[in-house]
């Protein structure tokens, strides 16, 4: 799974294109605890390119929103599809993350 | 007092419990060692006793039918040698031969001897009793019948001892497995003793502390005693540990009572995406939340109890501080820091004294203002740009209009070029307007984009008739290299149109003449890569991505001559972006860029309005 990465004022984008699964999943992980350890935790997840996660997908997600619960933040995802968006209600976990319809949204709530 | 006394006592016996267990043991095994021991050896002897007189009284009968056959046969000197060397063997005291009458024809004693010989006749009378001897002697009595018709007696008198060797066997064995016992339970109560003597401290500290014992010092046992000891104290700690945080929860409520919306607000405050920090008068931090520690890159465990001056290393701050400390500042203080590891990082701490508290306690709020400070930046950069671009074209128009007012005599050549300068000044306006309207309805997320199916061949083919003409113009070549098929994709044509045709456009702008522009197609793992190529200016590496910023332009005196309002680029890659696809660069100063757009063969579903 290709990952990247680009600012947006003084928040950082991830864009994970692929499944995140199995070794991707962890290769997200990493990025993203980077990207918070750096940035303070101005991240956003643009999830447009994910068509499906499963659990060690998942995990990383809740890992990810663990790590921004220490700042009473909580893991910023947008443009995500219907499949992911319904996996995560399955599981019932979608009420631990903030939805936006695209990138910019995403950005502004940091204002 | 009490403590010291209730440790002394506890631990003193906590100590000595498993060596009070192992020393009662002890004793009780060697106790039951030499009780067996002795029991043992008395058997032992009672038997050996018995044996003996058993077998002096079956000697004493079988002595007394050889010495009839002896006398029958009146062979004195027989009788005599038996009974001497019977008395020899069982070590008798004494062994006679008495006959009626008291005279004795045969003794072990020589002296006791008072016949010589048989005497004639066999003497009449009765044979006089047998004195008793010892207690611990065996005293055997056989009477002796000669012939059926002459009478005597057989007395023997045997010492009941044995020798004293006849019961070391025993004494050895009883010993050595009395031995064997008893350090096979040494052994064990060394081992058992290194596990049992952390479990027996921890006990007795238990016992203490249920007597009312709260000292972490008075509770704690010797770590040597091994990991469940160093157990037992960290325990110890932590609960010390967070009896310090309760107490310092309760602070401010008078009577020190447990309150359960102290909790809630802690919860409260660790919910917070501000961070929150109390710092008392001796410029001690008294609590952080999980933001606080976050932004000031720590921890909380770290920032409890740690000087201000460390963990929040600004001098300002630090002078604010000490200003709520020494009551000097009432009123808020806010102060913008930033931070050396924070890259463009920018806090906001906002420091006030806090109310109700003894101490001159201080709150200081942390924000991270990063992103507004950047967005304020952003905008002022936006409208002077504006301003600056609006400004150029309505100069000149103004400036043609009071030309055309003030001289009303200009021939209709001069009128002609006036208005034709005013005309083009006015698309100019009407086009930065038109982008920058583009670019906030992109960045206000108010725009949407309508997706369809769109013929990626029929892009290319509009691109071309657009551009053609003024390719040719400016004599730059312009080559399409496409594939044979395309695929279809989904996203907002018109969007894609404008945001391909500023790249393409740009690119035949910046390109000198005799120069060539190339747009290539490629398709691969699921994303359409268009990429412009140019054989122009080209671009500095520091300037490669803040060209993609609105109204930047790059710093080339070359620029000068070339207009543009520097909002194509930034329009075009939030089209991209809106797409699920980007846009990026790659250059070479003086030789020429190379633009890509790439987009996604799936469009988001969140896209498709």
């Amino acid at each position: 799974m290709q990952i990247n990465e680009h600012q947006q004022g003084a928040v950082t984008i991830v864009v994970p294109n692929g499944p995140v699964s199995l070794s991707d999943a962890e290769q997200l992980r990493t990025v993203a605890m980077q990207v918070i350890e750096r940035s303070l935790g101005r991240l956003v997840i643009d999830a447009t390119g994910v068509p499906f996660l499963d659990s060690r997908g998942l995990e990383v997600l809740l890992e990810v929103t663990e790590k921004l619960n220490e700042s009473g933040s909580a893991l910023k995802l947008c443009g995500v599809k219907e499949t992911v968006r319904e996996i995560m209600e399955l599981t019932d976990l979608a009420g631990l993350f903030e939805y936006y319809d695209d990138v910019n949204s995403a950005v502004r709530s940091f204002l | 007092m009490k403590q010291r006394r209730l440790r002394k006592y506890f631990l003193a016996r906590g100590e000595s419990l498993v060596a009070t267990l192992g020393l009662g043991g002890s004793l009780i095994l060697v106790a039951a060692v030499a009780g067996s021991w002795w029991w043992t050896a008395h058997t032992h002897r009672t038997t050996l006793l018995e044996e003996r007189r058993l077998r002096t009284e079956l000697a004493t009968r079988l002595l007394a039918q050889s010495i009839e056959h002896a006398l029958a046969a009146g062979d004195v000197a027989a009788v005599r040698t038996l009974v001497v060397e019977y008395g020899s063997r069982v070590q008798a005291t004494a062994c006679e031969v008495v006959l009626p009458g008291g005279g004795v024809l045969a003794a072990t004693d020589a002296t006791r001897v008072t016949l010589t010989g048989i005497p004639e006749p066999w003497p009449e009378g009765a044979i006089p009793a047998w004195t008793a001897g010892a207690a611990s002697d065996v005293v055997s009595e056989a009477s002796l019948s000669i012939d059926a018709q002459r009478e005597a007696a057989l007395h023997v008198r045997v010492p009941l001892t044995y020798p004293a060797w006849a019961t070391w066997d025993v004494q050895v064995g009883a010993a050595v497995v009395g031995v064997g016992a008893l350090s096979v339970f040494l052994g064990m109560y060394h081992v058992v003793r290194v596990r049992m003597r952390a479990l027996g401290a921890v006990s007795d500290a238990l016992r203490c502390l249920g007597s009312g014992e709260k000292a972490r010092e008075i509770l704690e046992v010797s770590e040597t005693f091994g990991a469940a000891a160093v157990a037992w104290n960290q325990l110890l700690r932590e609960r010390e540990s967070l009896q310090l945080q309760l107490s310092d929860e309760r602070v401010g409520t008078p009577d020190g009572a447990p309150q359960r919306s102290d909790d809630n607000a802690a919860d409260a405050c660790d919910a917070m995406w501000h961070g929150l920090l109390v710092v008392d008068d001796q410029l001690k931090v008294c609590y952080s939340n999980g933001a606080a520690a976050v932004f000031l890159r720590s921890t909380r465990e770290r920032l409890r109890g740690a000087d201000a001056r460390t963990a929040l290393p600004y001098p300002r701050v630090i002078e604010a501080l000490s200003a709520v400390a020494n009551r000097t500042l009432r009123i808020r203080s806010t102060i913008e820091v930033e931070p050396e590891q924070g890259g463009d990082t920018v806090l906001r701490l906002s420091i006030r004294p806090m109310r109700g508290v003894d101490t001159a306690a201080a709150l200081v709020l942390v924000e991270d203002v990063t992103q507004q400070r950047l967005a304020d930046k952003s905008r002022n950069g936006f409208v002077a740009q504006a301003t600056h671009e609006l400004r150029t074209p309505l100069t000149n128009i103004r400036l043609y209009v009071e030309s055309l007012l003030e001289r009303s005599d200009q021939d209709v050549l001069e009128r002609s070029r006036c208005l034709n300068v005013i005309n083009e000044e006015v698309r100019r306006l009407e086009r930065i307007v038109g982008d920058m309207l583009s670019v906030s309805e992109l960045e206000a997320g108010s725009l949407r984009l309508t997706c369809d199916d769109v013929r990626v061949e029929m892009l290319f083919t509009q691109l071309e008739a657009d551009y053609r003409i003024q390719a040719a113009e400016r004599q730059v070549g312009l080559r399409f290299e496409l594939p044979p098929k395309f695929p279809v994709i989904k996203g907002d044509r018109d969007k894609i149109v404008i945001a391909l045709g500023n790249l393409v456009g740009n690119a035949l702008k910046y390109t000198p003449t005799g120069g060539e522009v190339v747009v290539s197609v490629t398709e691969a793992e699921g994303k359409l890569s268009i990429s412009v190529s140019d054989t122009g200016i080209g671009i500095s590496d520091a300037e490669l991505e803040l060209v993609f910023e609105k109204f930047y332009r790059a710093k080339d005196e070359r620029l000068e001559s070339i207009s543009g309002t520097g909002l194509g680029l930034a329009l075009s890659r939030q089209v991209a972006r809106l797409h699920g696809g980007d846009i990026t660069v790659t250059s070479r100063l003086n030789k020429g860029s190379t633009f890509t757009f790439t987009l996604p063969s799936a469009t988001p579903m969140s896209l498709a309005a």
